[in-house]
């Protein structure tokens, strides 16, 4: 079992193969050997480390991504935005802890999940107008009116195809 | 009471002289003086009043507006407030980068929807060369492909030195796009990892400039420009050199390989082009020697005075369609050793002389264990069929059982006289079509001499013969087709 301890001072005890999930977690337990000894996950707080536990639990004994798949990640290669039925209904939480679970997963190397967070925002984006997304993540339009301007004649352009 | 009411503002004896036509007497005059007066005196104190009505109504307004103003901006403020703290701008740039490719199938404006958010949403976008890389127009005005030209230098400039995918439909008819639109189209070939080009114009001589030089990542290419008339009389010309090229379909205009340049690394290769005659087949041999999938219609004749090599060592699955007919110098020059499967297309058998026929199939069909006949059958094939010694499975889609299937089930349904049957291991035999009475007794005759256990049958049994089911007879040559596949089913079980 491995003790991890959230930004807020929470404690998880879980199975060492749900928590080698995180490719963070499982290089940690490999430095510091056999020990007791509470991993502290200071960018992770209770609610998220839940959900996230959640999900490593659910996927637990799946084969990892492979080391180097980041890195050979081809450019040009993108993903589908296919999500399994049960990931799908896992990530169907608030769009603050949406974004909190993504950056956990970044924070702790879980690829897997850092996918379909990330498919997640992508179907949230996808068919929608530049206004409609700004809405949508409460963003502010900071382009200047010639900026805007410039950024509208390059649409349009787009818009012909 | 109305305003006209002369009793609202007199008395009872005034109101009556003043519905009268008498003549008021001088007290009378002095009473109505002094209430008209009155009046006078009430009507102003009533403007008077109505003025500081008003004025307050004004000040009132004012407040409001004053409010509804103090209340947007709140409101303003509140919403960039609520921005600054969402979550999304936490986000550090190369996990929006990856939310901005993590969908294959957006739309192809996705780019510029996203880079026109905000600043940080464009600066990651323009950061991103993947984001760029598919480029896909469709063009319906000379006008837009002009137009085009800007934004796929757009694509060209963000997506760095990435492979592109590019997807062009040209659908302006009747009309060549300009040398800027051909030059910005020679640089995407040149970037192009699967280049598409489907067009309803004369766009050959075009192609032919822009689909020349070294296009290193090129491994799909695609072409296809049937949609107009006179597409007979194109020729694309094309001379590219392509190391990863595996994939390469085209229809359309007759195509001409210049030079020497081959494709050695295509391993796929779909031509349903104009004028595809004997030298079309010589230069796929020549120019693509590793094909393993070949799907060629020759709609040119396949003639020459002379054998050829036409020898293709990893071919494996051949889809051949023909309408203007070889002859058995052609036939007997095919050599695929490696040749597993095969779809035949012949569109009029008697194209095909008896002896080029066979030799056809002795030549390039002997490997094969799956073969599939489609349309004329033309007479030869009977006989060639009997060098098919390794085929599994045999297809026969026919409008017409002829004399030809007659003579085809027929050498199946029976050992030769050495004792030896013709595609011993054949398992599968599937037909299309009506099949009328001749053929049934053939094929019940076919089926209990191949049948499992059957005394003196071939090594392998056949499993299995699939007739199509029809619901109506059409003619008393037709047979019951659910009857008769019972009785094949029984006699295979």
């Amino acid at each position: 079992m491995v003790n991890l301890v959230t930004s807020d001072n929470e404690t998880f005890t879980v199975d060492k193969d749900v928590a080698e999930r995180s490719v963070l977690i499982k290089n940690m337990l490999e430095d510091v050997g056999e020990s007791d000894q509470p991993i502290p996950l200071p960018n992770v707080s209770s609610p998220v480390l839940k959900k996230v536990l959640e999900y490593c639990e659910h996927h637990r004994g799946e084969p990892l991504p492979a080391a180097d798949a980041d890195s050979n990640q081809d450019e040009t290669r993108k993903r589908s935005t296919d999500i399994s039925e049960w990931d799908q209904k896992f990530i169907t939480v608030d769009q603050e802890m949406l974004f909190e679970i993504i950056l956990a997963a970044n924070y702790l190397d879980i690829k897997p999940l850092l996918d379909v967070g990330c498919k997640t925002v992508a179907n949230m984006i996808k068919g929608k107008t530049p206004e409609e997304i700004r809405k949508l993540f409460n963003i502010v339009n900071d382009f200047t009116p010639e900026e805007e301007a410039q950024i509208k004649k390059e649409n349009e352009w787009a818009e012909d195809r | 009471m109305t305003v006209l009411d002369p009793n609202r503002y007199t008395r009872p004896a005034e109101a009556a002289i003043l519905r009268s036509d008498i003549a008021a007497d001088d007290a009378a005059r002095t009473a109505l003086r002094q209430r008209a007066a009155q009046a006078l005196t009430a009507l102003r104190d009533a403007m008077t009043a109505l003025r500081a009505a008003q004025e307050a109504v004004d000040s009132a307004q004012k407040i409001y507006d004053h409010i509804a103003q103090l209340e947007a901006s709140l409101e303003e403020r509140t919403r960039v407030s609520r921005g600054l703290l969402h979550p999304i701008r936490r986000l550090p740039a190369e996990i929006l980068s990856m939310i901005f490719v993590a969908d294959e199938r957006s739309e192809s404006d996705q780019p510029f929807i996203v880079a026109a958010v905000c600043r940080r949403w464009r600066a990651v976008a323009l950061c991103t060369p993947s984001l760029w890389v598919t480029v896909s127009c469709e063009l319906p005005t000379v006008e837009a492909t002009e137009r085009s030209v800007t934004y796929m230098n757009f694509h060209l400039d963000r997506s760095a030195q990435l492979p592109l995918k590019v997807l062009i439909d040209y659908e302006v008819k009747g009309s060549v796009p300009g040398t800027s639109f051909a030059l910005v189209l020679a640089k995407l070939f040149r970037r192009a990892r699967d280049f598409t080009f489907t067009s309803s114009s004369d766009t050959a001589d075009m192609l032919s400039q822009c689909l020349t030089g070294r296009a290193p990542d090129l491994t799909d290419l695609y072409l296809n420009d049937t949609c107009f008339p006179g597409v007979s009389d194109t020729t694309l010309r094309l001379d590219f050199e392509a190391p990863r090229l595996r994939l390469v379909r085209c229809t359309g205009s007759q195509i001409l390989w210049r030079g020497s340049v081959a494709y050695p690394s295509v391993r796929t290769l779909r031509l349903c082009t104009e004028h595809s005659d004997t030298q079309v087949v010589m230069d796929v041999v020549r120019r693509f020697p590793k094909v393993v999938h070949l799907e060629i219609s020759c709609f040119g004749a396949l003639h020459s005075p002379d054998p050829l090599n036409l020898r293709a060592e990893r071919l494996t699955r051949l889809d051949l369609k023909m309408t203007g007919g070889m002859d058995a110098n052609v036939a007997r020059s095919f050599s695929f050793p490696s040749l597993r499967a095969a779809k035949i297309e012949i569109e009029e058998g008697d194209t095909i002389p008896t002896d080029a026929m066979t030799s056809f199939f002795q030549a390039a069909l002997v490997t094969v264990r799956e073969l599939e006949l489609h349309y004329g059958l033309g007479s030869g094939i009977a006989a060639g069929l009997q060098a098919c010694f390794l085929l599994e499975r045999l297809d026969l889609h026919i409008p017409h059982y002829d004399n030809d299937a007659v003579g085809i089930l027929g050498i199946l349904a029976a050992p030769a006289v050495n004792g030896g049957w013709s595609c011993p291991r054949l398992h599968t035999l599937e037909l299309s079509g009506r099949v009328k009475r001749p053929i049934t007794d053939i094929l019940v005759t076919l089926a209990s001499a191949r049948r499992p256990g059957a005394a003196a049958g071939p090594p392998v049994a056949l499993i299995k013969i699939k007739i199509p089911l029809t619901t109506r007879l059409r003619s008393s040559q037709e047979v019951d087709h659910a009857a008769l596949q019972r009785r094949l089913d029984s006699l295979l079980a």
